[in-house]
């Protein structure tokens, strides 16, 4: 903010001579925010350190003992809990702001921690005994529960992805495509459940007003692992494909209703490219039908292309406009 | 030069000014109304997911556009094939040049889709119509020549960074074709026309006559100080050195005046702080933090210090302490530094990044399947990461 404009729009009669004084008085004692580089330095240091005590646990497992370890490992995250508790405020279901940026780190420590507990008490002394579904269920209790105890968003993303990898699934942005086998019936299967799940889940955050902002990470998740199952389905099944493409309109006549109604951008983004490549899939495999690949089919895909991506332009125009009408109600 | 209305971007600085003393609450909401109204913007500029939509749309229509084209006209131009893909880019950049005209696009995902497609077809064109024993310096010529036209034209940032590097590429192939005495001097002549640069947009006058490259400005400073450090940093200048002088190094030998390169490594970054935090400069202290990461890698190349988990749990130790100190120091401001947030409309917050990356970072693998083992920290997605 520069006074002087303000000074000019002053004259100009748009704003008041307080306003101006207000401007002139924030910008003369302007601080400088250190804030996201000392996040990202602690965050970068708890990444490090939790993979560095992870690596030195596990090399040296045959000379310090494994009481020892786990010991301290469970000391480690008690004592991460422990400070995260006293430090925190009164529960509630509404969002309650973290005390401060350590506590957000120290919780997110805490949790993988535990998770890491778990895992090692079960490969050393099989607590769980042959129920493996047991001991992963356990720290998902933990960590959601803790998500929703502590109002961590970053937790309850832990949470969910370790549902997933509960259920089967890899849901992490980077790698849901790379380490997922989506020829798999049954992983088509539990991504869709697991999808379906989560936006349920996301819709009764909102609806019974329990931590009405977790929903938008729900959605996300539960938006993309939908989308992207019910589209390899597509790709998989060669004769029930219809089915599928029912379901993936829904889901995506769904997402349109509620991103006009939460004026939600994002989501606009993403059932339209999802729904373009699904789209885009049955119109190749028609004219695939249709003609043998001769030159004919091939013009008739590229003028598929340009032709609905000028289509889809002006659709994502006309929403831009639409969401932003509605907002300014 | 801009290809964007002058006026228009004027009024667009002012409705973030006015947008950011609107959210410190100087200003009123009617106020802000009001300015919004005397000072229009006509430009269409719509939200980033949406950007982000038109230029994917935009990047499919232009290559199908190509696509087709080829397909029509390939047995007509045959061996001049490069010159469809020159004169597509060409057509590309009318299209880029009708749509802020007429529909007045403004950083709206098709004019930044159009005018990347445009470009990048046009250079790779050229490239290819060139002969075979061009020397390089002709090529970074020709891309420097286009992208500071670009960069001009649209005050484009990325147009920009292609410049600033292309331009730094044709020193160094001069540099190279000198001789022995050209390319010892290579690196040094190379930072220094880093930081010449730099000292250029520093004092360059962005306020008034450039004030809208302003954003160019800032980028060609980031980019300047990066190539700057890459020049003189001590495992570029090695391996780059063996690669173009056939030096054939083996593990354990070193380069000439390895002293002054290793100087250069590990001071650099850290003036960057320096200067950072005294001249308050935001670009400066950002880099030097990235550029920590060089120093840390530049060492662990040549140097084993110490089992890298035991670096690493020491590492996470020192900065999560030095984060917790600076925390805890500067929560009532001092000396105008705070560690509280200014602006808590972060964009990153809006979307809610940092979950995304803490749940990315931190990833479990899925399936405890049968005969499911402790494997290196990967089994349960504890501590390790895959990998380990």
């Amino acid at each position: 903010m520069h006074p002087h404009t303000f000074e000019r729009l002053h004259a100009e009669g748009l704003i008041s001579e307080s306003s101006v004084e207000k401007v002139k008085a924030v910008s003369a004692n302007k601080l400088f925010s250190l804030h996201w580089e000392l996040k990202t330095v602690l965050y970068l240091g708890v990444l490090l350190l939790s993979t560095g005590l992870g690596i030195l646990v596990y090399k040296n497992i045959d000379t310090i003992g494994h009481q020892v370890i786990l010991l301290f490992i469970a000391a480690v995250s008690a004592g991460c809990f422990y400070y995260c508790n006293k430090r925190k405020q009164p529960f509630s279901f509404s969002k309650v702001p973290a005390p401060d940026a350590l506590s957000d780190y120290l919780l997110v420590l805490g949790c993988l921690t535990f998770v890491s507990f778990i895992a090692y008490i079960q490969f050393q002394y099989a607590i769980f005994g042959n129920h493996l579904r047991l001991a992963g269920f356990i720290p998902l209790v933990v960590l959601f529960f803790c998500a929703y105890y502590f109002d961590h968003l970053g937790v309850l993303s832990l949470a969910i992805t370790n549902l997933a990898a509960w259920m089967g699934i890899v849901v992490t942005p980077l790698r849901i495509l790379r380490e997922n086998d989506f020829n798999s019936e049954t992983l088509i299967f539990t991504g869709i459940t697991l999808g379906v799940l989560l936006i349920a889940a996301g819709e009764l955050s909102r609806y019974r007003n329990i931590k009405a902002h977790f929903r938008f990470t729900y959605m996300n998740i539960g938006a993309h692992v939908l989308f992207i199952s019910l589209l390899a389905g597509m790709f998989h099944f060669e004769h029930q494909f219809y089915l599928f493409i029912m379901a993936l309109t829904g889901t995506a006549l769904y997402f349109y209703k509620q991103a006009l109604k939460d004026h939600s951008f994002y989501f606009m983004l993403i059932l339209t490219l999802y729904s373009y490549i699904g789209l885009s899939y049955l119109v190749i495999r028609l004219l695939m039908l249709a003609e043998d690949i001769d030159l004919g089919a091939v013009y008739l895909i590229l003028f598929y292309f340009i032709g609905s991506g000028v289509g889809l332009i002006l659709f994502l125009i006309n929403l831009n406009k639409k969401i932003k009408q509605n907002a300014g109600i | 030069m801009l290809a964007y209305k002058q006026e228009w971007l004027d009024n667009k600085v002012l409705h973030e000014e006015a947008e950011e003393a609107y959210k410190q609450q100087c200003i009123s909401k009617e106020e802000k109304e009001r300015i919004f109204q005397a000072y229009p913007v006509p430009f269409y500029t719509p939200n980033i997911y949406i950007r982000i939509g038109l230029f994917l749309l935009t990047v499919i229509i232009v290559l199908f556009s190509l696509g087709l084209l080829g397909l029509m006209f390939i047995q007509l131009v045959k061996e001049s094939w490069q010159g469809l893909i020159i004169f597509f880019g060409l057509l590309t950049y009318g299209a880029l040049e009708f749509m802020i005209h007429e529909t007045k696009h403004h950083r709206s995902g098709v004019d930044d889709a159009l005018l990347w497609t445009s470009i990048s077809l046009f250079l790779s064109g050229c490239m290819m119509a060139l002969p075979q024993d061009t020397p390089y310096l002709v090529y970074c010529l020709v891309i420097f020549m286009t992208t500071v036209y670009a960069a001009l034209r649209f005050a484009d940032t990325l147009m920009s960074i292609a410049a600033v590097i292309a331009l730094l590429g044709c020193l160094f192939y001069a540099c190279i074709n000198m001789g022995t005495a050209g390319r010892i001097a290579a690196p040094l002549l190379l930072m220094i026309a880093s930081y010449g640069i730099y000292a250029w947009a520093r004092k360059w006058d962005w306020k008034t006559t450039w004030r809208h490259y302003k954003h160019c400005g800032s980028i060609i400073e980031i980019t300047t100080l990066l190539t700057g450090y890459l020049s003189v940093n001590y495992l570029v200048v090695r391996e780059a050195s063996n690669e173009f002088f056939d030096l054939n190094l083996e593990p354990g030998q070193s380069i000439p005046a390895a002293w002054l390169f290793w100087i250069f490594t590990i001071l650099i970054p850290l003036a960057y702080i320096a200067a950072g935090i005294w001249k308050k400069n935001v670009i400066l202290l950002r880099t030097g933090l990235v550029l920590i990461a060089g120093i840390v890698l530049t060492i662990k190349q040549y140097h084993h210090m110490a089992p890298i988990e035991l670096e690493m749990t020491l590492g996470g130790l020192v900065m999560i302490g030095i984060a917790y100190v600076l925390i805890r120091y500067l929560k009532t401001p001092k000396h105008d530094f705070t560690s509280q947030e200014i602006d808590n409309t972060h964009l990153l917050e809006k979307v809610q990044g940092e979950s995304l990356v803490v749940s990315e970072s931190f990833t479990p693998t899925p399936a405890p399947a049968p005969g499911f083992n402790f494997g290196g920290g990967t089994g349960g997605g504890g501590g390790a990461q895959g990998g380990w």
